[in-house]
């Protein structure tokens, strides 16, 4: 039996009260599944401000996007916000189609995220 | 007649449907049968599966009498038919009661013997509808009524109900009386239709079935075997062969669609004595479409349709026109077809009938049976293109059926296993840019491919377990084809095949269509021999933007 290699790794990193997730490879319903645990583990430990940098993300799929709706509402339930950035021009499309970006802000780059969260007060 | 039925284990991947026709049948025992017409395309075993439905419900239970009649060109008069129909039904009939597999097998029997037979079985009824039938004999109308109404007649004298097989009912537009076709008389089976003691399942060419506006019937299709079952007749022919059934080519089955017929005769032409790789079971596909089984059926189908050899000419240089034009969009399919000014209407209603050709918003187009369009082709070339046929099986297979590259298409075939997609993902990207297709282009194929190969891989209904990928950039359009085993996932009442199931507590799911429509100019879903394949398309030649990395909108 076949076993497949992950291809999909998530980074975080914090700059001031920013966590900054970085999903690199191919989201599906898996990547975005660690991407979920990663996000309530901060939202958990009182983090207010994240953002998604979709940089090195290079596949996306329908699954991976309907778990992700489970970041955004956890976000909202924490009364946190959420940002994505640098996401190629397909998977935006994919965003807007599915309703996502309604609730999130996105920005084109990371930096402009952080300066737009470290404007916002949010408590 | 029925009793050249094949033996039960060589009837292989049509358990379902046997078992469809039996519940069919018990309505009528119920008096709420409905008559019904079998509908699939040539050889897909719609003539096998009536003889072994007859076979079951002869020896099987003795609840519903069958009656199985194949329409014979050579009994088109309407009192030979009448009597044919009628002395067949009763010998059928009375051998059902006692199982006398004997009575099966009389031929010619005459009314008189056959009056007799039913004294001595003590089957007043039978002697009853022969009296009536003897009364008319002035009139072959009143003779063709009274044998078509026969199995009701002895469904309400015994109380066992008849279910009717006609296999090649559309020849009986052809039936004439007093010297000429009357294709009127078909009328005269409606009421005989409508009887719900004595339902008829009907069989024959589709087109011309659907031309005879039989009413109250119900289309029911019978669809191609699944690859697997495709997989296990084609090995079960080798092995009653003394052949090993080991390394035949998924490629070939492929081609083959399921169909029966053709993979009896593959199997059955490929060459026992050395088989020694796939070029051998290539080789006795090659054989059969030239000169073998599959090219003797359809080029007698041809020469009935078609008896006259100028016609026949005609009718050939048609359809090659139709097929060579085939994958280009419908409105040059048209042009390039044989439109109006070139066929006459006879001759284009006759290739319609004969479902060598189909017809589509005023135009035609080639049928989806590849091995079809290849006999055609390879007809064509033998008779128009004046290529002995010595050529046509000298060319090698591996060239011309080679899975991988065909021009700008390519195939692959991967396990169905979690994240597959990104496989196909990968290839339709360097494929793409090997062959200039705007990054845009790919990056929304790539989307919708992934949702077509997950959602195939979620709805995977068992049978082999691969995923057919087919990715092809031809003039100005990419296509690409996603096919697996899965068959239930396509709902016929929606249109919308992956109606999801939460992958997720929660996670709302379902959007795969969504997607496939949002980054495609076209989709469409099509059964085949192995389950379903969705079907991408994109127009290389629209407004494309340049593909930008970055540029969401700013806040």
């Amino acid at each position: 039996m076949f076993r497949t290699v992950s291809n999909f790794s998530l980074s975080l990193k914090t700059t001031d009260d920013v966590v900054v997730m970085t999903p690199r490879g191919y989201v599906d319903g898996l990547g975005a599944g660690q991407m979920e645990e990663a996000s309530e583990a901060v939202l958990g430990k009182g983090a207010k401000k994240l953002i998604v940098n979709f940089s090195d993300t290079q596949f996306i799929n329908s699954v991976g996007v309907s778990v992700l709706t489970t970041v955004v509402h956890r976000t909202q339930q924490s009364s946190g916000m959420l940002c994505f950035t640098n996401m190629k021009r397909v998977h935006r499309e994919v965003f807007d189609l599915m309703g996502l970006t309604k609730h999130v802000k996105v920005f084109n780059e990371e930096d402009d995220a952080i300066l737009y969260l470290n404007r916002t007060k949010k408590n | 007649m029925p009793i050249n039925a094949l033996h039960e284990e060589g009837f292989i991947g049509r358990r379902d449907a046997l078992q469809d026709l039996h519940r069919w049948a018990l309505d009528a025992e119920k008096g709420s049968g409905q008559s019904i017409v079998l509908a699939g395309s040539p050889g897909i075993g719609k003539t096998e599966l009536l003889k072994q439905f007859f076979t079951h419900l002869f020896w099987k239970q003795d609840a519903i009498a069958p009656f199985y009649y194949s329409v014979s060109s050579a009994i088109l008069s309407v009192p030979l038919f009448a009597r044919d129909y009628l002395t067949r039904f009763l010998c059928q009939r009375l051998a059902f009661e006692n199982k006398e597999e004997s009575l099966l097998y009389l031929e010619g029997i005459t009314v008189r013997e056959l009056a007799a037979w039913a004294r001595d079985r003590g089957a007043a009824w039978a002697g009853e509808l022969l009296d009536r039938f003897q009364r008319c004999a002035d009139d072959p109308i009143d003779m063709l009524r009274v044998a078509l109404h026969a199995p009701l007649q002895s469904a309400l004298f015994t109380g066992k109900p008849v279910a009717v097989l006609i296999d090649d009912f559309h020849k009986l537009a052809r039936l004439h009386h007093q010297g000429a076709a009357d294709p009127s008389l078909i009328a005269l089976f409606e009421s005989a239709l409508s009887a719900k003691k004595a339902p008829h399942l009907i069989t024959g060419n589709a087109a011309e079935l659907q031309a005879l506006s039989l009413p109250g019937v119900t289309w029911v299709p019978l669809r191609p075997l699944i690859f697997g079952d495709a997989e296990r007749l084609f090995s079960a022919v080798l092995q009653a062969r003394g052949t090993a059934a080991a390394g035949v080519p998924p490629a070939l089955l492929d081609l083959l669609g399921g169909n029966p017929l053709y993979l009896r005769c593959v199997a059955g032409a490929v060459k026992t004595d050395r088989v020694s790789g796939e070029e051998d079971f290539w080789s006795a596909y090659v054989q059969e479409v030239a000169s073998g089984g599959i090219y003797h059926y359809y080029a007698a189908a041809l020469k009935t349709l078609f008896a006259e050899g100028g016609e026949r000419r005609q009718a050939l240089e048609a359809l090659y026109g139709i097929y060579e034009s085939e994958g280009a969009p419908l409105e040059d399919r048209k042009l390039k077809g044989p439109d109006a000014g070139k066929l006459s209407p006879a001759l284009a209603r006759a290739l319609l009938l004969s479902g060598f050709v189909r017809g589509e918003f005023g135009g035609y187009r080639a049928p989806d049976d590849r091995v079809m369009r290849e006999f055609i082709s390879r007809l064509y070339e033998r008779e128009i293109g004046v290529k002995p046929s010595r050529d046509v099986r000298q060319q090698a297979p591996e060239q011309r059926f080679s899975p991988q590259v065909t021009g700008n298409v390519f195939e692959l075939a991967l396990p169905l296993m979690p994240q597959a997609e990104l496989v196909v993902a990968r290839s339709l990207e360097q494929i793409g840019r090997n062959l200039q297709v705007p990054e845009d282009v790919i990056g929304q194929m790539q989307m919708a491919v992934i949702e077509a190969c997950i959602n195939a891989i979620e709805h995977n209904r068992g049978g082999e377990r691969r995923l057919f990928v087919t990715i092809s950039a031809e003039g100005e359009r990419l296509e690409v084809s996603v096919e697996s085993p899965g068959r239930d996932f396509l709902q016929a009442e929606t249109g919308e095949p992956f109606v999801g199931t939460a992958l997720r507590e929660g996670g709302p799911r379902g959007q795969g269509v969504k997607l496939m429509k949002r980054f495609t100019d076209t989709l469409r879903y099509e059964k085949t021999g192995r389950g379903t394949r969705v079907v991408l398309g994109k127009r290389l030649t629209r407004t494309s933007e340049p593909r930008k990395e970055n540029v969401p909108n700013r806040e």
